[in-house]
Order: C-alpha cells, then structure tokens, then sequence
C-alpha cells in the first residue's frame, strides 16, 4: 500500500531480493517517520519538564535550552510535597489491588472449576453486573459512602473493590479454565483441602493471569480522579491524581503550570512501567478478550 | 445459625450439618462471596437509594432531603442548558472521535501488518502507549499542546508564520482540542484491535486475492474491510461508551466551570459539578439516571452485535 508503483507486478513470483530490501526500507522508513511525528510533541513536554526556570525554550524542539532538575526538584519541596501523595497513592492503589487480585482469583476459580448448585446463575449475574453501567450512580455511592463513615478514610477507596469487580471475575475465570482438572482432583486425593488445593495449586498455576488482572487493576486504581477525589477531602491523605488535577487549577506561583505538568509526566510513570513490564499480556489479553 | 436450625428440626440440622462437614460444598459459595457481599453494600443498595433520591432533593450538604416529584427529571429534560450541551457534546466527540481515528487507524494497521516492514512491534508500541497514559496527564499534556504562550500548537502556527491562537478563549475550539487529544491517546490503541483482528483473518483467503491478481489497495479495500466489520462495531461501541463517561480529560483540561462559554459540559462533568459544587445531590442522581438509559441503550447494541460471539465462547468452554 505505501509503494503502489512496485507492487503492481505479480507479487506471488518471487520478488528480486533488491526491490523486496527497497519495499522494506520504504516501508520502514514511513512507519519510522510516521510514530516519530506522533510522539514528537510529547517528546517536546518530556524536554521542557528538564528546562531551567529561566531559560526560553522553544516548544518544537524536545532538548531543554539549559538542562536542570529543577522542576523535578520543587515538585518535592514544601510547596507542593509530591512525594507525600505518591506515597498516598502507593499505600491505596497496593492494597486495593492485592485484595481484588485475589477476590478474583478466588471467584474466577469458583467460577471455572468448582462445580455447585447455582454456579451458571451467580456466573450470569456477573456478566450483568458487568454490562450495567453503574459508573453513573456516582452520587448515590458517594452518599452511601458518607453513611457509612467512609468518607475521607482510604477504606472508602479499597472496600468498594475488595469484591474484585465483574470484568476481573470474568477475565480470571477465562485464565483459570485452562489448569487441568485432574491436577486438582488428584491433590484432592491426596487429601488436600480446598484452601491448600486454592494456595498450592491454582494460584502457582494461575500467575499469569492474576499478573494481567493485577496490572489493570493498579493501573485503574492509580490513574483514578474522579472517585477518590470526592471520597478524600483532607488534603494531607489527598491521592496523587487528585492532587495533579488540583494544583493545575490553583496555580500557587508563576512557575506552577510547569510543576504540574513535571508531576503528571511523573504520574505517568506507573502506567508506562505497568505496560512495559507486562506488554505482551496486555496487548494479547486485551485483544483476545474482544476476538473472544 | 447452625445453632438455629438445631433447635427447628433435626432433619434439617442434618442438611445444613452435612452441607459444613463437606468442604467442597460450601467452599465455592466463600470464594464468589466477596464480589456479591461488596456488590450489595456498595452497587445495588445505592441503585437502590437512587431511584429515590432522583425524586428528592438535598438540603445543601446536611444530609436532610426534601421531595420534589418529578421536578428534578422536568428541570433536566426541558430546562436546563447544560443537558443540552452535554448531549450535544457527547455526539460531536463520539462521532468526531470514530470519523477521525479509525480511517487512520485502519491505515496505520496495514502499514504495521505490512510483510516487508521491519521492526514491527517497535512502531506499534509507539503508537499504542498513549493510550495507557493517565487522563489526568492526558489533560495536562493538551493544556500544555493548546497553551496560548508556550504550547505546541501555536509554536507550530507562528513557525509558519500564522497568528497566536487563544485555544482556551472560544467555545468552538473546545471539541476540536478534545479530539486531537482523543485521536493521540486512542488511535493507536484501536490500530492494535484492528491488527488483532487482521490476525484473525486466514492465509488462504489473502492467497486467493493474490492469485486473483488483487492490488494491495484492493486487497485492503473490499477484502480485509469487510472482514474487519465485527472489530469496527466493538471498538465503535466501546467509545460511544467511553465517551459517554468522558470526565478526567475535559475536567483537566476545561476546568469547573464548563470551558469558554459553558460549551465544555460533558455529563459526567456537568454530574459532578451539580453534585459537588452545588450541592444538588437529588438533580445530579436524576441526571444519573438519563445517563444511565443512554448507556444501558448502547450497551444492548453492543450485545446485539456481540451475539453470535458470546455465543460461541460459550460453546469453546
């Protein structure tokens, strides 16, 4: 398709090694190109996060005019203390994700495995849950939350979770169908309980799995603004999102826009390790889900 | 409550004695036990709570809540400008999103499924990390593109010797900003789906075309097209969907007062500020409601399309 004019010929008679090197240069070059212009401009903010203070930058260009931390430097200064949030966000988004990785494990396992009266039932249900669009009952989940005594404690964001979620459930029960059914009936022989069975042989079995659903989970959970922001009103317990988005609105100096914007790159940080340390789970899970 | 049924009758102390003694029954009712218990107490008693409280309305943050019938649903459906400019919003960057990514994306795919490309998995990481970024650090990034002093877009404008642009100032830039945004954090993401899909496509039908002396371009336009249509659907869907529920972005980026003009409302955002900044917790949970018949609609679309393939899921397990 980027070379029309070669590609005329027939391909399916070998073409001559010169023109099929020529077509992959080409190729190669305009998809090199083409992701080069689309990360350009974030490449641009990368360098202006490492610009001195003072220094006029040039936006199209991704190198600083004089290099300097200092915007990474009072991003943790008393000012603006990121590193308080990092920390709030670390604690909240671990601790959600740990209890809902293995609330899924558990479930999906139940769900794939284990074979009891109302099983198909509670597995429908799931898949409802799953396809109703609650993220618009947000202000009644806050009053609740408000009766509760939730607000403004970091259980308000972990509880809701701790269940794991009906997507969560529904991808883990995928991976878990996969762990052989005589390996289980066959520790059931040994005498092995149903949480030994759960603790020795499924979860060793099911890594990969809890691995993509704990990915997406702590990704959910650190990326999120709108929900903790309405549950943490005490700006000391404040997440780190919430934190980002705030500070861009109040802006406490002159250079604060670009504070923010050195904060919410190092925000970004999480996300971006998440996906590259898990890049092929992601890319083959995400797709595999909607092949089915 | 075994002691219960222990004083009731014992053939039932019996039952439920034997269903405790035997572990692998009652164990699978423990593991799924987590989801329905915190499903109930922070899912459904709200949705519960909610189809009152979009007939009531709070006293400011007290607490306290007074009746108002159907006033909040009037107020939304026929006066209430916001509504309006969310609904109206919610098409143009539904529409606007799909018209604009997904041409490119299908374009991008083929280009990255190209047999003589080298370095593939390289490109298409480029392309897809946006679409793992935060929508807070989406936000920030535009504001930084469209900022009027320093940003990138009016860099760009002034290089070719144009006029700063005031992106900020003029409610007709409020959807183009957000769509150049969008298209930077999702097309990408939805080339993958696409190259996802083309996998899926046989050998054989790509050899035939060959041997029927089919170009690329026609190979691209009446063979692998048509094939994707199911991909197509679901990554339409799923956006309508998202953007239904669009909130970090605009809120970032348009800040709490709607963007230039009040033209920046979204309902999620219009949600919140009614909720949160005016305190109008029984309107906002009515507005919460009409949203929530959009999405239950676009989800039964999307399950009409998703058929034949839940289907056949059900079959493979």
């Amino acid at each position: 398709m980027a070379t029309p004019a070669l590609s005329i010929q027939n391909p399916l008679s070998r073409p001559k090694i010169g023109l099929f090197r020529l077509r992959a240069i080409v190729t190669t070059v305009i998809a090199a190109i083409l992701a080069l212009v689309f990360v350009w401009p974030f490449l641009c903010l990368v360098g202006a996060t490492f610009n001195q203070i003072d220094a006029v930058l040039n936006p199209l260009i991704p190198i600083p005019a004089k290099f300097s931390l200092q915007f990474y430097q009072l991003m943790f200064n008393e000012k603006y203390h990121f590193q308080d949030y990092i920390l709030n966000s670390v604690v909240v988004s671990v601790s959600a994700t740990a209890l809902s990785a293995l609330a899924c494990a558990l479930s999906g396992y139940a769900l794939a495995k284990l074979r009891f009266p109302g099983r198909d039932l509670l597995f429908s249900l799931i898949i409802g849950v799953m396809l109703l669009p609650t993220a618009t009952m947000l202000v009644p989940q806050f009053v609740v939350m408000r009766e509760l005594k939730l607000v403004n404690n970091y259980w308000g964001l972990i509880l809701p979770g701790v269940g794991g979620g009906a997507f969560g459930i529904f991808l883990m029960r995928q991976f878990m169908l996969n762990i052989p059914t005589e390996m289980l009936e066959a520790a059931r022989m040994d005498g092995a309980n149903e949480f030994e069975l759960f603790s020795r042989i499924v979860l060793p079995n099911a890594k990969a799995g809890i691995g993509v659903i704990a990915t997406l989970s702590l990704r959910g959970n650190w990326n999120a603004l709108l929900w903790p922001q309405l549950i943490i009103t005490d700006p000391a317990k404040q997440l780190l999102m919430p934190q980002i988005a705030l500070h861009n609105n109040l802006m406490v100096e002159v250079w604060a826009i670009h504070v923010v914007r050195t904060a919410s790159l190092v925000a970004a940080m999480v996300p971006l390790a998440l996906y590259a340390y898990s890049q092929r789970h992601f890319i083959s899970t995400l797709a595999g889900a909607i092949k089915g | 409550m075994a002691s219960m049924a222990v004083s009731r009758s014992p053939k039932k102390r019996s039952a439920i004695q034997r269903f405790f003694s035997d572990q692998t029954k009652w164990t699978p009712y423990l593991f799924v036990a987590p989801f329905f218990i915190t499903f109930a107490i922070f899912t459904l008693y709200p949705m519960l709570r909610a189809v009152v409280m979009g007939f009531q309305e709070s006293l400011g943050y007290t607490g306290k809540w007074e009746w108002v019938g159907l006033a909040n649903f009037v107020e939304a459906l026929t006066n209430d400008p916001r509504m309006g400019t969310s609904l109206k919003n919610f098409v143009y960057f539904t529409v606007g999103s799909l018209a604009t990514q997904l041409p490119c994306a299908f374009l991008i795919a083929l280009l990255l499924t190209s047999r003589s490309l080298k370095a593939k998995s390289l490109w298409r990481t480029l392309f897809f990390i946006p679409s793992v970024l935060p929508g807070v650090t989406m936000g920030i990034i535009g504001g930084w593109f469209f900022s009027k002093t320093h940003g990138f877009a009016n860099a760009l404008i002034v290089a070719f010797g144009g006029p700063r642009v005031d992106w900020a100032g003029f409610a007709e830039y409020i959807i183009p900003r957000l769509l150049l945004i969008a298209f930077w954090q999702w097309m990408g993401n939805h080339a993958v789906f696409l190259i996802a899909g083309m996998s899926g496509i046989g050998d054989e039908i790509i050899e035939a075309s060959i041997v029927d002396g089919a170009t690329p371009w026609q190979r691209a336009r009446y063979i692998v097209l048509p094939l994707l249509k199911p991909v197509f659907a679901y990554i339409s869907i799923t956006a309508a969907a998202g953007s239904l529920m669009n909130f970090e972005v605009p809120y970032v980026l348009l800040g709490t007062d709607g963007g230039a003009r009040g033209k920046g409302w979204f309902f999620m955002t219009h949600i919140q500020q009614m909720a949160f900044g005016q305190f109008r917790m029984g309107y906002a949970t009515a507005i919460g409601w009409l949203v929530f018949f959009i999405a239950v609609v676009i989800t039964i679309l999307q399950l009409r399309v998703y058929e034949f393939r839940l289907g056949k899921q059900e079959e493979a397990s």
